[in-house]
């Protein structure tokens, strides 16, 4: 019984060092390009909603035309930014 | 066998802990991303191997292996399979376990959920998890380990049991929620770390963070509502909040915590108030490590004393090395925390979202100063000066109050400055509303803190209400929808907001039971089988005592007619005098305890408790308690996680 479980200790701590240690010898060395991409994606929804969650705040009297027409401008602009940035990564 | 995996389980966590730490810093230094990978894969293995430990724990607790300490320390034969469940989380180790493992379930969400998004936050997110994990491997391999052999010079056939107190079905419940509100601010604290490091302190990591927030606040406000359920239906004495010291460690962070949550809104909006939710989490996250020291250092005289230990210094070490970290990377941070903008207005939604804060503030320091100060007494002059109930009240009523009335304002008041004109139109019902209910309180007879309690519930009530009624006709007439597509698609479009908005009726609801407070009564009586005591309007009847044995107590039950003044039958309430390990043959190991029973309405709640019994006079010794509009403090609550999880719910993109 102790030497299975001897066995069954060593052969789990042989797997866990294998599993950590594997990708240190194969696999890609730089960041892929697609997780840049991915979190490009995630500010641009973010903006998105902002100039939605603006649009109501604007439609039912929280924000003045002037305050509304300068911050849509600010995140239209910054998700133009993003757009030109997503074109470069692609 | 088992328990020896469990121990080697735990050792294998903390030395992969430090592995993966290791591997995230040569990542840091090198950028090759083999080493994240790695360091990925160790953090995902700290994380199965805390999770494992647990269900080894729960099966030994399961399987009543009386030859693990914390088993035989906290279960016996007798102890019901659930309570054997719960028993995890009822002592030292095992609790500091169950610590572990939640947040192990939340690392892996975040770090499978997370892995190819958020390069730059990522690495350090991970490490500051792992240092969190890390600690409580710590914990239970070195100091409090949960699977440690029990010490006797004889097989031990039988364990001690559980608490009474603690075999309660809401004991099953409330302290897992709490646990998950306490170690869920580990993530968002974890991503205020990483922005910090990495000055990545926009707005993005604060959308980020803003559901894992939201989740930890629904399970803390959950849990903190459910530990006042618990505490009224098995303490018996009539109330769902003492100011414990355990009860404020888990309210504090819930104060930040909820602070945090309305100024992430004036980042996200306005760039504003970076430093301060900044501050905010992290003293959120400090406030759940120092709820958990309360809760287990026994440092506090409470009625959460379950456990008490040396775990103390350990605790504040950590601590304080949290406040070092966190004060110096805000410090050297602070230029990049600069606001984009100011607040230009004192009528403007912004400033009214920052008096919100600042009244949380202010709660959240009146309650630690109250629950440390009988610590700190002790330890600068050596005696011991108790801070109750009493200064609590005085102290955070009327700042709740104030509180109350802001949850009101915010939403009337528009972004940057309100128009006199917006200002009039906003503001009128409400204020009509409450002025009504003032005189209406006023010519009841009122005259106690509900005077002001009321109308402020009434503006509030008309002021959100207004809210919904703007948004639906905004909606009516652009879209042409009918009031009730409108208001559906309403909510559903702006989740967070109207969630919002239902969160804040749900307060508004336990205000109204907060209320009733000022109008309890109550009354002791002694009563032979078959007499009748009049008290408050109704006239209790002892019809009989039974005597019943279940398989962990005993109990003697007293049946009590409830009749109303033109003798209509209220109801029966059968409270219960129960004795815990009745068949134990030292009478110093019996347990005496009162089972409750409540009858509940809207109105009132008639609160019966059976203290003692004169078995040989067949006479009961019962306590009755007619508290008014309790029943509104638990609707509130349902209605808080309602509205939270509308918050919660994903929007369609």
């Amino acid at each position: 019984m102790i030497l299975v479980f001897t066995t069954a200790v060593i052969a789990l701590f042989s797997s866990i060092v294998w599993y950590v240690t594997s990708p240190l010898f194969e696999g890609e060395s730089t960041v892929p390009l697609g997780i840049n991409q991915g979190d490009l994606d995630r500010k641009k929804q973010v903006l998105l909603r902002q100039i939605k969650e603006l649009e109501m705040d604007h439609h039912i009297g929280n924000i003045s035309d002037e305050d509304f027409d300068g911050s849509r401008h600010t995140l239209k602009q910054e998700i133009s930014e993003i757009i030109a940035e997503l074109k470069k990564v692609s | 066998m088992t328990p020896v995996l469990g121990s080697i389980s735990l050792s294998l966590g903390l030395g992969l802990a430090a592995i993966s730490i290791f591997l995230f810093s040569v990542f840091l230094q090198k950028a090759d991303y083999r080493f994240f990978v790695g360091g990925w894969r160790a953090a995902v293995l700290v994380s199965a191997l805390s999770i494992l430990a647990t269900f080894l724990l729960l099966n030994e607790l399961l399987a009543s292996n009386f030859d693990i300490r914390y088993v035989a320390h906290y279960t016996s034969l007798e102890t019901p399979t659930i309570y054997k469940v719960t028993a995890l989380w009822a002592g030292q180790s095992g609790s500091l376990l169950f610590w572990l493992f939640i947040l192990s379930v939340y690392t892996l969400i975040v770090l499978f959920k997370y892995r190819n998004s958020y390069t730059a936050l990522m690495p350090w997110v991970i490490i500051v998890l792992v240092i969190v994990q890390a600690f409580f491997l710590i914990l239970v391999n070195f100091v409090e380990n949960p699977f440690s052999p029990t010490v006797a010079d004889f097989v031990v056939a039988n364990g001690n049991g559980l608490n009474p107190l603690l075999q309660n079905l809401t004991m099953a419940i409330h302290p897992p929620t709490l646990y998950l509100g306490y170690v869920g601010f580990t993530i968002p604290f974890a991503f205020a770390i990483a922005a910090l490091i990495t000055k990545d302190t926009g707005s993005v990591w604060i959308r980020s963070i803003r559901r894992w927030t939201l989740i930890a606040w629904l399970f803390q406000s959950a849990g903190v509502i459910l530990g006042g359920w618990w505490a009224y239906q098995e303490l018996g004495w009539g109330g769902y909040w003492a100011w414990d010291p355990v009860e404020n460690a888990s309210f504090m962070p819930w104060l930040t915590g909820t602070a945090f949550l309305h100024s992430i809104i004036i980042q996200e909006k306005k760039g504003m108030l970076k430093t301060w939710n900044m501050i905010l989490i992290l003293l959120t996250f400090t406030l759940c490590i120092f709820g958990t020291f309360l809760t287990r250092s026994g440092v506090m005289s409470s009625v959460h004393s379950f456990a008490v230990s040396d775990l103390g210094p350990v605790f504040l070490g950590f601590i304080v090395l949290i406040l070092v970290v966190c004060i110096s990377l805000i410090l050297v941070r602070l230029p990049i925390l600069k606001s984009e903008k100011r607040i230009e207005s004192f009528t403007s939604r912004e400033s009214g979202f920052l008096f919100n804060n600042v009244i949380f503030i202010v709660i959240c320091f009146a309650v630690f100063w109250g629950t440390i100060f009988p610590v700190l007494s002790e330890a600068v002059r050596g005696e011991k000066i108790t801070v109750g109930a009493p200064f609590f009240n005085q102290v955070n009523v009327p700042i709740g109050l104030l509180l109350l009335l802001f949850t009101g304002i915010g939403p009337l008041l528009a972004w940057r400055r309100t128009s006199n004109q917006a200002f009039v139109r906003n503001f009128t019902l409400p204020i009509l509303t409450g002025l009504i209910v003032f005189i209406a309180c006023f010519i009841l007879g009122i005259r106690n803190t509900t005077l002001v309690s009321f109308p402020l519930v009434g503006f509030v009530l008309t002021a959100i209400l207004t809210e919904f009624q703007r948004g639906i006709r905004s909606r009516t007439s652009r879209f042409n929808e009918s009031i009730f597509v409108a208001l559906k698609t309403l909510i559903s479009k702006n989740r967070s907001r109207y969630g919002g908005y239902i969160v804040h009726l749900g307060i508004v609801f336990m205000f109204i039971g907060f209320s009733g407070n000022a109008f309890d009564s109550e009354l002791e009586f002694a009563l032979k089988k078959g007499e009748v005591k009049e008290f408050d309007g109704y006239n209790f009847e002892l019809v009989s005592i039974q005597t019943v044995e279940r398989p962990n107590h005993m109990a003697w039950i007293a049946a009590l007619n409830v009749w109303n003044i033109q003798h209509q039958l209220v109801t029966r309430l059968f409270p219960e005098k129960r004795v815990y390990f009745h068949r134990d043959p030292n009478p110093d190991k019996r347990q005496p305890h009162s089972e409750l029973d409540i009858h509940t309405t809207l109105n009132k709640d008639i609160y019966s408790i059976f203290s003692g019994i004169d078995t040989d006079q067949q006479i009961a010794y019962l306590k009755i308690m007619i508290n008014p509009l309790v029943w509104w403090v638990w609707f509130g609550g349902y209605v808080l996680v309602f509205g939270t999880m509308i918050s919660l719910w994903p929007a369609k993109d």
